[in-house]
């Protein structure tokens, strides 16, 4: 679950920062006309994307967190031993 | 049953006459920069000295810039120490890992408050910088990676370091047991918790020591990108601010490891070993700036344009020829310094701590060549050279973040110890 959390964040993270960072730039996106047909360096730009990659990197680096706050499972008790009749 | 509170090791908690009067001039030092901060604030910029480039004759950047770079560079030191020591198991630098994390955060932080000055209406800038920063401009990597990723994951790094120590701490009764608790966060020191902490900050190194790289490169793209501003414009910026911030930040944490020995009388933590490797290192990164100044000369001296010659010549000879040579005679200086004791193979303190001091001074003189010089002889349209001199309202920003950065590390070192208890007290 710790791990699985963890993992999850970074990715999340990863995309967010990516994605962000992408529409920043404006870059041509096969399958998004809007932003394809957009004028480079015009006005209007998606606002708050800066704080969205903040966000972004942000939560890969909070995976750590997680990592180690989340308790762990616990480990399986010991097999009982097999008594002697 | 604990009646008296337990004594913590390396002076936790414990305040002299001299140091509450230190902490006294150092609230000082803070409110003569709030009070200039504000007087600056109403009364507008005209009060400091900066001035347009070419019509009024002067620079738009000045002290706050020069310190600002200053600053985010002698974070570098910080956390690339605590994550080599992570990633090359420098065992025998660990004492001074925690000082170095938290000279990371802490300059981090006076890094971003001294952009505030600078902007003229400081709260918007904030919000226009999260709100409309374009990935193409190198601004939006100093904002988002510089103070906001780099910082942020300092911190992570810092609170998950401090985990076992604020643990060992809360055994003991006291004012800050809930502070101590609540940093633990449950921390018991159990084999698993232990490594999972190892891996945890394997990768967290990992993850850090690129992300510090393009960071410091983007500050040095802020100049480097700059095409229409001689001086500025080379691809060299980049590359010369991550070494001169490993210079000036290995070169400060020295000197706080040497006051720290001092005071805490950790002799037996911090050990000649402890600075002869960080002098070394010191050493290795002026030689490899050294480097970069005279590629940078050359460049700028044999067959440069005439705009580059006019700065090169207002730096060498003209007017920052004293602030130059000063850094110059300075960096040289923390050279020789320890390249003596390395070719002799006998290290002494003060001469390691002169050289970090040194490093500091060369750093602070060419941080300021490298914003100024540009703006008032680097302007490519006929404007007669301009000049550029701080007034006492910058000046005294400047030493308020100074006092506030020294309050904030004596403040935490009073609450927590700032070297990393030893190994053999953890299983207590």
């Amino acid at each position: 679950m710790r791990v699985v959390t963890a993992r999850v964040m970074i990715l999340a993270g990863l995309v967010f920062a990516a994605t962000s960072f992408t529409l920043g730039l404006r870059l041509r996106i096969p399958g998004i006309p809007m932003l394809s047909s957009a004028p480079p360096g015009g006005a209007g730009e998606i606002p708050f994307l800066p704080a969205f990659f903040i966000l972004g990197i942000m939560l890969m680096f909070l995976s750590a967190v997680v990592y180690e706050l989340i308790p762990g499972r616990r480990a399986p008790a010991p097999p009982a031993r097999p008594r002697l009749r | 049953m604990a009646t008296k509170a337990q004594r913590f090791p390396y002076a936790v908690g414990q305040f002299s006459a001299g140091a509450y009067l230190f902490m006294v001039l150092l609230v000082a030092l803070i409110g003569l920069g709030i009070y200039a901060f504000f007087y600056q604030l109403t009364q507008g910029l005209a009060v400091t000295g900066l001035r347009d480039i070419g019509t009024m004759g002067g620079s738009t950047w000045g002290l706050y810039i020069a310190f600002d770079v200053y600053f985010v560079g002698v974070s570098f030191a910080g956390i690339t120490t605590a994550a080599l020591v992570r990633l090359l198991n420098l065992r025998h630098l660990r004492a001074v890992s925690r000082m170095a994390e938290l000279l990371t955060v802490v300059s981090l932080i006076l890094a971003a408050f001294s952009v505030l000055p600078d902007l003229g209406q400081p709260l918007r800038g904030i919000v226009y910088l999260l709100k409309y920063a374009r990935p193409q401009s190198p601004f939006f990597g100093t904002f988002t990676m510089v103070i906001a990723g780099y910082l942020f994951a300092s911190l992570v790094y810092f609170f998950l370091d401090g985990r076992r120590d604020a643990a060992l701490c809360a055994r003991a009764p006291g004012r800050l047991q809930w502070f101590y608790r609540l940093w633990a966060a449950g921390y018991r020191g159990t084999a698993e918790e232990r490594e999972r902490h190892d891996r945890a900050s394997f990768w967290l190194s990992l993850a850090i020591l690129p992300m510090l790289v393009i960071a410091h490169s983007t500050l040095g793209f802020v100049f480097g990108l700059q095409v229409g501003r001689p001086g500025w414009f080379s691809a060299l910026q980049a590359p010369a601010f991550v070494i001169l911030a490993g210079v000036s930040g290995v070169g400060l944490l020295i000197v706080i490891a040497a006051i720290m020995r001092r005071a805490l009388a950790a002799e037996d933590r911090l050990t000649p070993e402890v600075f002869r490797w960080l002098g070394n290192l010191l050493m290795v990164l002026i030689a490899a700036y050294f480097y970069f100044m005279v590629v940078d000369w050359l460049t700028a001296t044999y067959a440069a344009p005439s705009h580059e010659i006019r700065i090169s010549r207002a730096i060498f000879f003209g007017r920052y020829a004293g602030i130059y040579w000063i850094s110059v005679a300075a960096m040289l200086g923390a050279f020789v310094l320890q390249f003596r004791q390395f070719t002799q193979q006998r290290y002494r303190l003060p001469q390691i701590v002169a050289s970090g001091l040194l490093a500091n001074v060369a750093a602070v003189g060419k941080r300021l060549l490298i914003v100024v010089p540009s703006q008032t002889h680097g302007t490519l349209l006929p404007y007669p050279p301009g000049s550029y001199s701080p007034t006492w309202v910058e000046y005294s920003i400047i030493l308020g973040l100074f006092g506030l950065g020294t309050l904030m590390y004596v403040l935490f070192s009073k609450a927590f110890p700032i070297i990393e208890l030893p190994e053999e007290e953890q299983e207590g």
